[in-house]
């Protein structure tokens, strides 16, 4: 009794003061509704990204592929113009031998600065193509790593919100006890009316 | 330029080069692969000079959040369960009474 008492003190004086400390329903349901749009959200970003890196990465196999073939005709052609330059040193007959050997090696020189260029060009080519492909699927990972983390917290801000809180959990508790309170008074109103007639007859 | 205009002087410096003998196809296949290279430098470059703006300190960041309302959350189960066990132990001692 005592702590029906107390209780039902303590729920007059301090209602107001529990109302406002809950969380409202409202509050509860938008939460939960964020979560599943969170989640919703991830799976799309997810998708996308799967997409488009596929889609990036093909475009610059091609490119890497192009860079390939680039090199390869390069090299083709300087040996062609190679050899076109030596049909003209030595087909021309004014020059002498050693004339001849001089151009040759002065063209051969040429050549083979133009063949390390293409060698150069290349590298740089496939250098900067592979730091792209690199670079996405890094920047990919980051902005994915990074929706999974914000799908987390928002996930626990969820959970900090619909957890009860104290004061919800004491007026629970009240209620309990006020519905304890209701039935022993029942109860007790039954017994005394069962009462009633002995009583009667005892004062007869 | 664009990658267009690149691909269109390619292309035509390629047919020229065709027809062209010894030093001439040289200087040009030169040419084309310089164009080629820069080509390359152009389509990447949005890429590689971007700044995405999102780190590992921002995961980290967020890492940290989602902690903090886990201990919170965690507190107010704590204090739940104090509550709980406090009408508990206060019924006891009512029911010895």
């Amino acid at each position: 009794m005592k702590r029906i008492f107390t209780t039902s003190l303590l729920s007059v004086l301090f209602f107001p003061f529990f109302l406002s400390c809950g969380i409202s329903k409202e509050v509860r349901t938008a939460s939960t509704n964020l979560v599943t749009k969170q989640k919703t959200s991830l799976e799309a970003h997810q998708t996308f990204h799967h997409v488009i890196l596929i889609a990036f990465n093909e475009v610059l196999d091609a490119e890497i592929a192009r860079s390939q073939k680039t090199y390869e005709e390069s090299l083709e052609n300087y040996h062609q113009a190679m050899l076109d330059e030596l049909k003209n040193i030595y087909e021309n007959e004014k020059l002498s031998e050693a004339e001849k050997k001089v151009r040759e090696e002065t063209a051969r020189q040429k050549i083979m600065n133009y063949i390390k260029t293409a060698e150069e060009n290349k590298k740089k080519r496939d250098q900067d193509l592979n730091e792209a492909k690199s670079k996405l699927a890094t920047a990919s990972n980051f902005l994915l790593e990074g929706e999974k983390a914000k799908a987390d917290a928002i996930e626990k801000l969820d959970g900090y919100l619909q957890a009860k809180r104290p004061s919800e959990r004491l007026l629970e508790q009240i209620d309990l006890d006020l519905n304890q309170y209701k039935d022993y008074v029942s109860k007790a109103n039954q017994a005394i009316k069962e009462a009633e007639p002995f009583i009667d007859k005892l004062n007869d | 330029m664009t990658l267009t205009d690149f691909d269109e002087k390619i292309e035509e410096l390629k047919l020229v080069r065709t027809k062209a003998h010894g030093f001439k196809k040289a200087e040009l296949t030169n040419l084309i692969d310089n164009l080629e290279t820069k080509r390359v430098s152009i389509l990447v470059a949005p890429i590689n000079n971007a700044d995405f703006g999102f780190t590992q300190d921002d995961i980290d960041e967020l890492k940290v959040i989602a902690q903090q309302f886990q201990v919170a959350t965690n507190e107010i189960e704590e204090a739940n369960e104090l509550i709980d066990n406090a009408i508990s132990l206060g019924t006891k001692l009512f029911n010895l009474l």
